[in-house]
């Protein structure tokens, strides 16, 4: 009897810190655990005797890639307790923070964490001494993000102008308008992208997955829908934890999140696409259309290009926001006093996929109890079923290049581990 | 925030941290116990320790300092140095990264990309605690007062006349 481990103990590229280790014996994948060690969950009960007006700036804290779909999922869901409605320019002005995020974070991960698995580069300093050209690509249509968020958030990183109701401040139309010229670039830049990402030499494989995402009745989905399922679930927001349960393992301090009753399912760029894709705008339709893409992408390699189509999007539904903007006459809808227990929850679409928050406050408005379910935490245990045909396709591998198809199987789906609770350690024991 | 006469300010202080990571906000303090007491041709930034943002908020500039948490072997508050043409930057200054893309990548990146500021200085503050949650740990409290000054003398120093 022969038995391998397998054991990444340092996972580079994906944001935060975990593990990876693999069991095989006689030829045979026994155990893939995907480990992670930061607690991120100590948030919720850091929230407990907040006041729920803090709850967008503490949660935006958890992620410093993706802090607008904290504050979004949380907002919304403070709203849904104390029963307001959000529309009209204030709705429009969140969708446009949201793309900020979107063209930001798809952006680094699409040229600085993924391209290089592609080009057989070790990392992101080397692709910039081979690929300068392309990386000063990716920082600049990044950028075009970093001033999106930069105006209506207040700053570039960790936005403060986003309050449950709306914003702080809502900028001029001369503020936002001389935001177009950038923007107008970088819809260039991003198609750029698509076709460079669409001409790379892909592997080509093809899982099963149950894809889950938001979908709305008009939009691509970015802050609001219901939630639905490739395998035909349709549900509310509000029903989310009816369909979804999260549980403990031993070996990570993230929750995985499963169906109930089933088993795991995938959130993210993939899922959105294959739920949403007629949704998109012309620009990103035509865009995947010349990259050759199908309507459901089950490659998860090939997330790269449906990233790249999904900043097309970001740019094009950004520019439409833009030409359309008239400031509102008060910037946020003020929230109703609270005098009486409430529970609300929300959904949003984080660069990652779904990001669900409830939160129970008190009558005097204060944090009773915080659930958040973040992408990583969701994605997790449908990594560890991709790691395991990764690793059953790959038995004759030997250690190192057996670690380096198991660290860009995880890197396709950008998880951002800290969001879910940092960095991954790979162990590879064969017997 | 003070601004130089010409818009982009010639010189940047960075805080890198999270505020609700206990010691890992001592460069966001920094920052604060700056506020006010920096010429005007200086500007002062937070920042995750993210490679992008880095290379945006210092390149250009004639100095750039930025400030973070540390972790290595030493007691809490020690104060960690390293500036741009001291060789490779020590490992404990690489940065907790957002996306395996810290300070060490800043620069490498940086200068791939020709885009450094003239001078970089690394300042490093060991840390005790970078758990969720408030308030410093006293000693990492007190380097958080050394360390502005320290900066302040970095501002204060004249730029030797480089090659």
């Amino acid at each position: 009897m022969t038995e391998r481990t397998i054991a990444v103990d340092y996972l580079a590229r994906v944001e935060g810190e975990g593990a990876l280790t693999v069991r095989i014996q006689d030829q045979r994948v026994e155990d893939v655990k995907l480990r992670i060690f930061e607690p991120p969950r100590f948030f919720e009960a850091f929230l407990r005797g907040r006041s729920y007006l803090e709850a967008p700036d503490i949660t935006a804290r958890i992620c410093g890639i993706c802090p607008v779909a904290y504050q979004m999922s949380s907002c919304h869901a403070m709203e849904h307790a104390l029963e307001m409605r959000v529309d009209g320019m204030i709705r429009e002005l969140r969708r446009l923070l949201y793309c900020g995020e979107w063209i930001e974070s798809h952006t680094l991960h699409v040229y600085l964490l993924h391209l290089p698995d592609f080009l057989g580069l070790p990392d992101a300093v080397r692709l910039a001494k081979d690929h300068p050209e392309a990386v000063r690509r990716g920082l600049a249509l990044k950028k075009a993000g970093n001033h999106l968020m930069q105006v209506l958030g207040g700053r570039e990183i960790h936005p403060i102008n986003v309050r449950v109701g709306g914003f702080y401040r809502c900028p001029t139309v001369d503020e936002l308008g001389a935001l177009r010229p950038e923007l107008e670039t970088a819809l260039g830049l991003a198609e750029e992208t698509v076709r460079f990402v669409a001409k790379l030499p892909l592997p080509d494989v093809a899982e099963d997955y149950e894809f889950v995402s938001l979908r709305h009745e008009h939009e691509y989905p970015l802050n609001e829908g219901e939630i639905v399922s490739s395998r035909g679930l349709r549900i509310p927001v509000t029903d989310y934890e009816s369909a979804f349960e999260e549980v403990q393992v031993p070996h990570s301090t993230a929750l995985h999140s499963v169906r109930k009753g089933g088993g795991s399912y995938l959130v993210g760029p993939l899922a959105r696409y294959a739920l949403n894709h007629d949704r998109l705008g012309p620009r990103a339709r035509a865009a995947a259309k010349e990259a050759g893409i199908s309507d459901v992408v089950r490659n998860p390699a090939q997330s790269v290009v449906v990233r790249a189509v999904e900043v097309v999007y970001a740019c094009e539904e950004a520019l439409r926001i833009l030409d359309a903007y008239e400031r509102p006459a008060e910037p946020f809808v003020p929230p109703p006093e609270t005098r009486t227990a409430r529970v609300g929850m929300a959904a949003t679409e984080a660069p990652r996929g779904t990001l669900y928050h409830r939160y129970r406050l008190d009558p005097g408005g204060l944090i009773a109890e915080a659930k958040i379910v973040a992408p990583t935490s969701q994605n997790q245990r449908r990594i560890e079923d991709d790691l395991r045909h990764v690793v059953e396709r790959s038995l004759a591998m030997d250690e190192p290049a057996l670690t380096d198809a198991c660290e860009r199987a995880i890197r396709h789906h950008d998880p951002c581990i800290s969001c879910s609770t940092h960095f991954l350690r790979l162990t590879v024991e064969r017997s | 925030m003070p601004t130089g006469p010409t818009g982009r300010p010639a010189r940047v202080v960075i805080g890198v941290g999270n505020p609700h990571r206990r010691d890992d906000r001592c460069g966001l303090d920094v920052l604060r116990t700056l506020a006010g007491r920096v010429p005007p041709d200086v500007a002062l930034f937070e920042a995750p320790a993210d490679a992008t943002a880095l290379l945006d908020l210092w390149a250009d500039r004639e100095l750039a300092i930025v400030v973070d948490a540390v972790r290595s072997d030493r007691p809490a508050g020690t104060l960690h140095r390293w500036a741009l043409g001291e060789g490779a930057l020590p490992t404990e200054l690489g940065g907790t990264s957002t996306h395996g893309l810290g300070i060490a990548e800043a620069v490498g990146l940086g200068r791939s990309l020709d885009r450094l500021p003239r001078r970089l200085t690394v300042l490093g503050i060991e840390a005790a605690d970078l758990g969720v949650g408030e308030g410093l740990t006293p000693s990492v409290a007190r380097a958080v007062v050394g360390a502005a000054h320290a900066v302040l003398r970095e501002l204060a120093s004249r730029p030797g006349r480089e090659a």
